[in-house]
Order: C-alpha cells, then sequence, then structure tokens
C-alpha cells in the first residue's frame, strides 16, 4: 500500500474508529468521569455518616431526578472502566492478545457494558 | 523537557506505574463487589446498620486502602491522558498539580470522615 494514498492529517471527526480504539477511548473518559465524580462519592460518605437525620436527607437527595441521571451516569462510566480494566487484566495474563481476540473483547466490553447501564437504569428507575 | 514530564508521575519508571495500576486497580474492584453484596444483604439499609459497618475497624482499614488505591490509580490515568492531550507544558503541568492536590485532599478527607466514625 502506498503511502501517499493516507491522509497526512489527523483530523479526530475523519478518523473511522475501529472497535478496540472506541474501547479505548472510551476507558479514558470513563475514567476521567470518575475521577470527576470523586467529589460526589466523599460528600456522600461524609453525609451519609454524620447522623440519622443526615443519612435520611441524603436518601431524600439521592432520589431526586437530576441526582438519578448524575448517579446513572457515574455507575455506568465505572462498570465499563472495571469491564474494560478486567479486559486488560485478562490481556496482561497474556490471554487473547491477538487482534482478532482483541476485537472481540472489545465488542463484547461495549456489549455488556450497554446491557449494564439499561439494567441500572431501570434499577435506579 | 524529560524531566518535566516525570515531575508529576507517581513513580520513576513505567514498571512501577504499570504493576501499581493494576494492584490498586484490583483492591478498588473487591472493595465495590463487597459493596454490592453489603447492598444486597440489606435491601433497606438504616442509619445504625450502615454506621455499625463503617465502625468496624476491618472496614476504615479497607475503605482507608481503597482510598489510597483510588489516589494512586488516578494519579497514575490522568497523568497518563494529560501528557497524551495537552501539549502545553504550562497547562499540563497545572492540570497535573492540580489533579494531585485533589486526591490528596479527597484522601485526608476521607481520612478524616472515617476516623470520625
Amino acid at each position: 500500500m502506498s503511502l501517499k494514498k493516507q491522509p497526512v492529517y489527523l483530523n479526530l471527526m475523519k478518523i473511522r474508529f475501529p472497535v478496540t480504539a472506541l474501547c479505548s477511548i472510551l476507558h479514558r473518559i470513563t475514567g476521567i468521569l470518575i475521577f470527576l465524580s470523586t467529589p460526589l462519592l466523599l460528600w456522600g460518605l461524609n453525609q451519609s455518616l454524620k447522623s440519622p437525620a443526615h443519612f435520611d436527607h441524603l436518601k431524600e437527595t439521592l432520589h431526586h431526578p437530576v441526582m438519578k441521571v448524575v448517579i446513572w451516569l457515574a455507575l455506568s462510566a465505572f462498570v465499563y472502566h472495571a469491564i474494560a480494566g478486567i479486559r486488560h487484566l485478562v490481556m496482561d495474563m497474556g490471554m487473547a492478545e491477538s487482534i482478532q481476540s482483541a476485537r472481540k473483547t472489545a465488542f463484547a466490553t461495549l456489549v455488556l457494558s450497554v446491557l449494564a447501564a439499561l439494567g441500572l437504569g431501570v434499577w435506579l428507575c | 523537557m524529560v524531566m518535566l514530564m516525570t515531575a508529576t508521575g507517581l513513580f520513576r519508571n513505567g514498571i512501577q506505574d504499570w504493576l501499581y495500576q493494576r494492584v490498586s486497580a484490583v483492591l478498588i474492584l473487591l472493595y465495590v463487589l463487597i459493596g454490592i453484596g453489603i447492598a444486597i444483604k440489606h435491601p433497606q439499609l438504616d442509619y445504625a446498620t450502615w454506621h455499625a459497618i463503617f465502625s468496624h475497624i476491618a472496614v476504615k482499614i479497607m475503605t482507608l486502602l481503597v482510598l489510597l488505591s483510588i489516589v494512586v490509580h488516578a494519579w497514575i490515568g490522568i497523568w497518563t491522558v494529560t501528557t497524551d492531550y495537552l501539549k502545553c507544558a504550562c497547562v499540563r503541568l497545572c492540570v497535573q498539580v492540580a489533579v494531585i492536590v485533589w486526591l490528596l485532599a479527597l484522601f485526608m478527607g476521607g481520612a478524616l470522615i472515617v476516623g470520625s466514625v
């Protein structure tokens, strides 16, 4: 294949993402999302342990629709990040390292995460 | 340039980063799985039960260990991502320092919360 025929720029909007690349970039995005949700986690831990009144108030707050969306996003991001992480651990152990199996496990990661996100959505509703 | 790249890294080489990234990941995942187990065991969790769980010294140690794992894991992860995408050294350094300060504050805050139970 001639190098001249390949595009010489890196326009993220025009690059077609293979499933493995999508899996990888989502791992990074979900990682950042989880990092951003740490203030909420710490605040929740503090509120839940302060007093029975704070505990009940937190329970009420968490039932607010906006909070439910935030929680759903954070939990879905965590589930994706965990599954993609387990995929990495499996590869670290020398399994499923070929490009064909990497595509399969990347696809499986995406499918499992979508199912988990749907499940979490139903559970939170 | 290399000096600046490693100044905000957690460890001095990639092998250490690689290992700690995975060890911390497994610790966090185990903690979350135990948490899910507790949630299933107590569907209608009340304050007394919740407080009793966090009064246990083993839970306090595990919680602090996992908070430390979050610091390590996020430090390595965010460092890697910012090193890839933030091309301006000044912006990158500021973001990385802010993230590190936040993570350490998270750990201190968590220690105070768990310690006060």
